[in-house]
């Protein structure tokens, strides 16, 4: 099985930490971990905003650095996501796992030597909830599961409550944060009250950039609670 | 060219799609109790439901429940030529009930006119225990080749929460909706 | 005209009533989501409806036919109009016909979208909206802001002095049973006067010709009673192919709108009463053009439940006016491009993309993968703000070239590390509200280069 970590661009600059945690969590699970070192961004943030037709360098840049793998994992559900519904190589859009994902779909793990025993607010991001389906969603009739729960219930000391309106979005949505700047922080703001209220001591998930936007709303209000992405959890001794 | 054929045209030049329609659906909870399920129903709709009897006992629970008020059947307003702006309570019958939703069918075939159940200020509707239907694809199952001029199913009085999502019985249909399960 | 991101943040300065407006809509969905869990067959229905729909739009021409035929069999005078313009001459020719000054309407979106009330004013013909919703916001001369609650961006406060000022209501009285009695005692002179009234339509059946019009107030059932003259208005999308069809629907409409088991009148008008006039105008309006694409053409299937305005977060907290479009919402959206394309350039961005939208609508059209087809085609057609196309084009070039990437990136964060007065300014909208991310001293890469 050929392993490769994809590692987002902005992860790779801002958020070195959550790529680390994935490659020695994959590694302490036996895996042989390739990182390719040419790789850039899958393109989402150029198609979301209307420009999809401008991703054929980004897309083949992509292709160039994953195309000789089984599996291409990543920590953040949005680029999954939009590397399965929109690159053009069938055989990447067929290769590409967000990590939780992996771990449960693939992987199969039943146990775990992580431990952190801290209280966490469990945050739902859109696109690997709704999409890559990680959990079960409040919108449909159908019966609760969380990926990103069953991975959390294999570590040593953490609980992990939900906030009011379990999984209402956080506001980033990618160039949104920007051009709709009012509604994206009022969004976040709300959500990190709803989280706040039940005294946690981090905001965890499975999407980097949900956490980012968290992140920068919390430092601006002075908040101590921070944000950690839930392979720093699994990770973590 | 008219319209008509201009939007017609349009239509027929699009690109032939073969698809099926699914078929009837089948509702999957066949209901043990549909007059108890009516029931919850109408108390969720906000309505008043009387079991009752006989048409006696029906009069003597109704003139508890509107005791300073005249009642009329659709009968009476009809052979009196009642000005229906006037009528306080109106009694008509229903065809049929439909516990999922405590909704009653009613048809022009039994109306004084098809204003009436909305004009009056409140409205009584008898219906039979033995006429309830569970959804409304039985409903419509019970419907099938009953083509009414004019039907409705109506569930519950007249209401509105238009003003911050307060409910507010009486908008400008009747101001309450008693069903008599005889 | 404000755009979204605009009219937003102005709606969002008021953050207690921004609060109050998503809480309420918040418990509108509660409400549907508690009434649909209830249902086993919830998800089957969904389904059952949207293959319905398809099943439908795919065979329109015949399903038009049929139902024109039926009608007329029935006695409903049928007409048929390509865009608002016509529709709004056939309805008022209707009305002059029958020497109408005055007429009393209930909900109809598709006269929103048409800009009817506006065109009859000028010609002179009093438009009574008898909605309660819809009378307040006409009352104040503003346009519905939700197309199942229209008033729902008004405090109680605001139509207490609304009622004051039209109808003489008490000063500072704001109790909605009093306010709601008021425009009873007040509509009911209208529809004991009017001699035409006019509908909406919320399913048309092929089958037997008839239409179905469903509201709670019992308005719509209160002047087609009454009024010499009945006009139901419709876009020819609203065609079911059988009676038993509506099972569905009905089943799914209220309980997605409101939470309701469904409204308090569906009403089934088949026939004119004795001495009535009976007309249904099938309005064309660019809804041919939406089904001729095969993106955005089961946008057509849409029920108006508002389902989507409810679950969706940037409307809760943004409200509807901000969307500029009779049909706000996720699903006013992605209909609206369809109508103007540049004045409607923003829509599909008002969105995060979450994806509630697809999940609670009762017919699935998938709302959020056709904010996404919207917006390449709006970006397409050259409609992007120039910044924007060069930024998009810069980000392209950076992502598709490595070492320029790895360059970009170390840069970025030497600045953010000892500059970060270049970044943390009112310039960088990111900031305004929020902190940018802590700049590590080495990306991942460099990390990973150091490790082996």
């Amino acid at each position: 099985m050929r392993v490769a970590l994809f590692v987002p661009c902005y992860v790779d600059q801002f958020y070195p930490q959550v790529a680390i945690a994935s490659l020695e969590l994959l590694e302490k699970l036996g895996i042989e971990v390739h990182v390719p070192s040419n790789q850039t961004c899958c393109g989402q943030p150029m198609a979301n905003s209307g420009f999809a037709s401008s991703t054929e360098g980004c897309d083949t840049n992509f292709f160039k650095n994953f195309e000789g793998f089984d599996y291409i994992v990543g920590p953040t559900g949005s680029c999954i996501l939009h590397l399965k519904e929109h690159h053009p190589s069938e055989k990447i859009r067929k290769s590409v796992f967000e990590i939780c994902e992996f771990l449960v779909d693939v992987l199969k793990v039943k146990s775990l030597s992580a431990n952190f025993p801290h209280k966490i607010g469990l945050h739902q991001s859109c696109h690997g909830q709704r999409f890559l389906r990680l959990s079960s969603m409040t919108e449909l009739n159908e019966a609760p599961f969380s990926k990103l729960a069953q991975l959390l219930d294999l570590v040593k000391g953490v609980e992990y409550v939900y906030p009011e309106r379990a999984d209402e979005c956080c506001g980033f949505g990618g160039t949104f944060c920007v051009t709709e700047e009012a509604v994206s922080v009022r969004m976040g703001q709300d959500r990190v009250e709803s989280h706040l209220k039940n005294e946690i001591e981090f905001i965890v998930g499975g999407d980097t950039s949900c956490l980012m936007h968290m992140e920068g709303i919390l430092k601006r209000k002075g908040s101590k609670v921070q944000v950690k992405h839930i392979v720093e959890i699994l990770n973590h001794a | 060219m008219s319209s008509r054929s201009e939007i017609f045209g349009a239509i027929q030049a699009l690109e032939k799609r073969e698809i099926d329609h699914p078929g009837d659906f089948k509702s999957y909870k066949a209901t043990q109790d549909v007059v108890g399920d009516f029931k919850n129903s109408l108390s969720i709709v906000g309505a008043i439901c009387v079991d009752a009897e006989n048409k006696q006992e029906a009069a003597t629970r109704l003139s508890e429940i509107y005791p300073d008020l005249l009642r009329y059947t659709s009968h009476e307003v009809v052979s009196n030529g009642l000005d229906l702006e006037a009528v306080d309570v109106l009694e008509i019958d229903g065809m049929f009930g439909v516990a999922e939703n405590g909704a009653i069918w009613l048809s022009d075939q039994f109306l004084p006119n098809r204003v009436a159940p909305f004009i009056c200020q409140h409205l009584v509707i008898y219906v039979a225990k033995s006429e309830i239907v569970a959804t409304l694809h039985e409903a419509y199952e019970r419907l099938d080749g009953n083509y009414a001029d004019f039907g409705l199913f109506l569930s519950g009085p007249s209401k509105t929460a238009d003003i911050e999502q307060s409910l507010v019985i009486g908008a400008h249909g009747a101001r309450s909706l008693t069903i008599i399960l005889v | 005209m404000l755009n979204h991101a605009e009219a937003s943040e102005k709606f969002i300065e008021d953050a207690e009533r921004t609060t109050w407006h998503d809480e309420t809509l918040w418990f509108v969905r509660s409400k549907r989501d508690k009434v649909s869990k209830l249902l086993p067959e919830w998800e089957a229905l969904r389904e059952q409806a949207s293959s319905i729909k398809d099943h439908t739009l795919a065979n329109l021409g015949q399903y038009l036919e049929e139902f024109e035929t039926k009608a007329q069999k029935n006695g409903i005078i049928v007409h048929w109009a390509k865009d608002a313009q016509e529709h709004n001459e056939i309805v008022h020719s209707i009305i002059s016909k029958h020497g109408g000054k005055a007429l009393v309407k209930s909900k109809s979106m598709l006269t929103e979208e048409c800009h009817l009330n506006e065109f009859l004013t000028k010609k002179g013909v009093e438009v009574v909206d008898t909605d309660l919703g819809e009378r307040i916001v006409q009352f104040r001369n503003e346009v519905p802001s939700h197309i199942v609650l229209p008033a729902i961006h008004l405090k109680k406060e605001d139509v207490g002095e609304t009622f004051h000022e039209f109808l003489g209501t008490p000063k500072g009285n704001k109790d909605p049973q009093f306010l709601t009695e008021a425009a009873r005692q007040h509509l009911r002179g209208y529809f004991l006067g009017a001699n035409v009234a006019i509908t909406g339509v919320n399913f048309a059946v092929a089958e037997t010709g008839e239409f179905v019009v469903c509201t709670n107030e019992g308005n719509a059932d209160m002047g087609a009673h009454l009024a010499k003259v009945h006009i139901a208005c419709m876009g020819i999308e609203k065609m079911i192919p059988k009676r038993k069809d509506l099972g569905v629907f009905l089943r799914l409409l209220a309980r997605s709108a409101t939470g309701q088991l469904i409204t308090t009148y569906s009403s089934h008008f088949a026939k004119p009463r004795e001495g009535q006039e009976m007309h249904i105008v099938l309005v064309d309006n660019g809804r041919t053009r939406q089904l001729a694409r095969d993106e955005f053409r089961n946008s057509l299937k849409c029920i108006r439940c508002a389902a989507c305005f409810n679950t969706c977060p940037v409307y809760r907290r943004s409200g509807g006016h901000s969307y500029h479009q009779p049909v706000a919402g996720p699903i006013g959206s992605i209909l609206a491009p369809n109508f103007d394309k540049s004045a409607n350039v923003d829509l599909p961005f008002a969105s995060t993309l979450c994806g509630s939208c697809s999940n609670v609508c009762p017919v699935k059209i998938n709302i959020h993968e056709q904010l996404w087809f919207w917006r390449q085609d709006l970006m397409k057609e050259g409609l992007a703000p120039l910044g924007k196309s060069l930024s998009m084009k810069g980000m392209a070039f950076v992502f598709s070239n490595p070492t320029i990437f790895r360059m970009a990136g170390y840069m970025g964060r030497l600045v953010m590390r000892f500059a970060p007065f270049i970044v943390n300014n009112s310039f960088n909208p990111w900031f305004k509200q929020r902190e940018m991310p802590d700049a590590p001293k080495e990306s991942f890469q460099s990390w990973y280069k150091n490790r082996k």
